[in-house]
């Protein structure tokens, strides 16, 4: 079985951050980028990690599935850490062999780490308690206002909708391709690369014609139903803002605003 | 009777933990035309993927010849076993008929002139050597399917393997498909295919196997299907034929195909 369990997969639950309003969602997704790279210490950046896992929990999502849906870019994360601590020139600290381990290099690392860990938290912590649907309208809304410059907001939002729907369609397909040609002999787990790039034409052709024969098919029924592009369609589900999220919007912009009075302050373990 | 197939209390999860197969047992005779009948979700496809160790069993065990599918005899077993998948668009990848065909040959490392040879034996074996340097994608359903099934001859396969080969045919598509799969149970190989149409299976199986919510509910020679009970039980319908004739039981007795039908017809008539 091919894996979907990787960052972008809903978890469905009750929790407070599950009945959120997507916008308001993706408003602190904004200010949590925002920080990150406003911030460039490593306490504050430590205190962020902090509220962000906080709200991890407050989502009921447990250490186990965020480590889960991380494994893939354990590898790029781990490559920004060690390149930070090996080519940092300043204070030398260690050295072992060749390279030497700096002072700087050393907090420029844990601000990389931490910056990374906060980034890839918080946009999980978005997919990971949104339904697609939800997260679409959410884009949608967001995007409405710049309808009158021309963004075709609707579609863009539909377009994600078809896109998110079809995930586990197209994985399944890949198998069952998988399957067609293992039983005229193709060996798709055995060989070197060289063979296992040739390997996947096989694959790839029938999926992507399939993909495209699909693609086509689903926008003659959508026309059958009466779907036009650019024509306005009515709302099944308004979103509404609720107390908790007016007290989660003034609790983000109070954290963001506390953050750059730290920064600018200057102190508070001003040293790192 | 010599066995091709032998499936022994055989169980298959599906990783959500769902019940695809609970405890599969049955056999299928060498050179038979076997029908797997069941209705939709039965489990037939998920079985079928068995046959040739494409999904391996959690529980219990299945023979090709005798031999149990092992990691080791994997390849040997996948020639001796061919398997057409229900939509033609899942295999053909290859801009032309003839490669398409020689996908299979060429995986098994054969020798140019033994890959040319098979090729052309497949295809005209389908009736489909003339459309050879066709793309697959602008053929007729029909076409496909036949390329299809050219694709698993060319592995040269004792036992074939069909899931639901009528599906989406017209009469006429499904008149020469019938027609292809005779020839190769003439040849001697043994052919199971899985459907749910219960006239063309009387018509033309001579060893049926009723799957239905992971189980097999009977198996033997197609009296079986002349049992309206078990049929109606299992979410089949009995055969037009059975409907027919069932009336008229004492007298006429049901007869297991058109042929035999009209003989019995002729009978009281002339």
């Amino acid at each position: 079985m091919i894996n979907v369990n990787t960052i972008g997969q809903y978890i469905p639950g009750n929790s407070l951050i599950h009945r959120l309003d997507p916008r308001t969602k993706f408003f602190t997704l904004l200010v949590a980028v925002f920080l990150v790279f406003f911030l460039d210490n490593l306490v504050h950046l430590g205190f962020l990690l902090f509220g962000v896992i906080l709200v991890t929990f407050l989502a009921g999502i447990k250490p186990k599935m965020f480590w889960q849906a991380l494994k893939p870019v354990v590898f790029i994360l781990v490559l920004a850490l060690i390149l930070q601590l090996f080519f940092t020139p300043g204070e030398k600290l260690i050295t072992i062999g060749p390279f030497k381990i700096t002072r700087e290099g050393l907090i420029n690392s844990g601000i990389v780490f931490l910056r990374l860990v906060v980034m890839l938290l918080s946009a999980y912590l978005l997919t990971a308690t949104t339904s697609p649907t939800e997260l679409t309208h959410g884009l949608e809304s967001l995007l409405k206002p710049f309808g009158r410059f021309g963004l075709p907001y609707g579609e863009i939002a539909l377009m994600l909708t078809i896109a998110l729907r079809f995930i586990p369609t197209l994985t399944e397909e890949a198998e069952r391709l998988i399957k067609a040609q293992e039983s005229r002999g193709a060996d798709f787990y055995t060989r070197g690369l060289s063979k296992k790039a040739q390997m996947m034409l096989p694959l790839i052709i029938p999926l992507f014609i399939n993909a495209f024969k699909r693609a086509d098919e689903l926008a003659v029924a959508m026309e059958a139903r009466g779907y036009r592009i650019g024509a306005p369609r009515g709302k099944l589900k308004p979103l509404k803002f609720t107390a908790k999220d007016y007290l989660f919007l003034f609790l983000n912009l109070l954290i963001a605003m506390l953050f750059v009075i730290l920064k600018l302050w200057g102190g508070f373990p001003a040293k790192f | 009777m010599k066995i091709a197939v032998e499936i022994e209390n055989l169980m298959f999860f599906y990783p959500d933990g769902n019940k695809a197969l609970d405890g599969v047992s049955f056999v299928v005779p060498e050179r038979s035309k076997t029908v797997i009948l069941g209705p939709n979700g039965a489990g037939k496809s998920t079985l079928l993927l068995h046959l040739n160790g494409l999904y391996t069993p959690n529980r219990g065990k299945v023979r090709i010849f005798g031999k149990l599918i092992n990691a080791e005899n994997i390849r040997e077993i996948r020639k001796k076993v061919g398997l057409v998948f229900q939509d033609p668009d899942d295999q053909l990848f290859a801009s032309t008929i003839f490669d398409d065909v020689a996908f299979g040959p060429q995986n098994l490392e054969l020798d140019k002139k033994e890959i040319l040879r098979r090729v052309e034996e497949a295809l005209k074996a389908v009736d489909m050597w003339d459309l050879r340097d066709r793309p697959p994608h602008h053929l007729s359903l029909g076409q496909k399917k036949r390329a299809a099934i050219a694709g698993v001859l060319a592995m040269e396969p004792d036992i074939v393997v069909l899931d639901e080969p009528m599906a989406y045919l017209d009469p006429r598509g499904q008149e020469e498909i019938t027609a292809i799969l005779n020839r190769l149970n003439n040849e001697g190989k043994t052919v199971i295919v899985s459907t749910h149409d219960l006239d063309w299976a009387l018509e033309w199986a001579d060893y049926v196997v009723i799957l239905n919510a992971g189980r097999v509910m009977a198996e033997g020679d197609k009296s079986i299907l002349t049992n309206r009970r078990l049929l109606e039980q299992n979410g089949l319908k009995a055969p037009l034929l059975v409907t027919l004739f069932e009336d008229f039981e004492g007298k006429l007795g049901i007869p297991t195909s058109l042929k035999e039908a009209k003989q019995k017809l002729k009978k009281i008539m002339l």
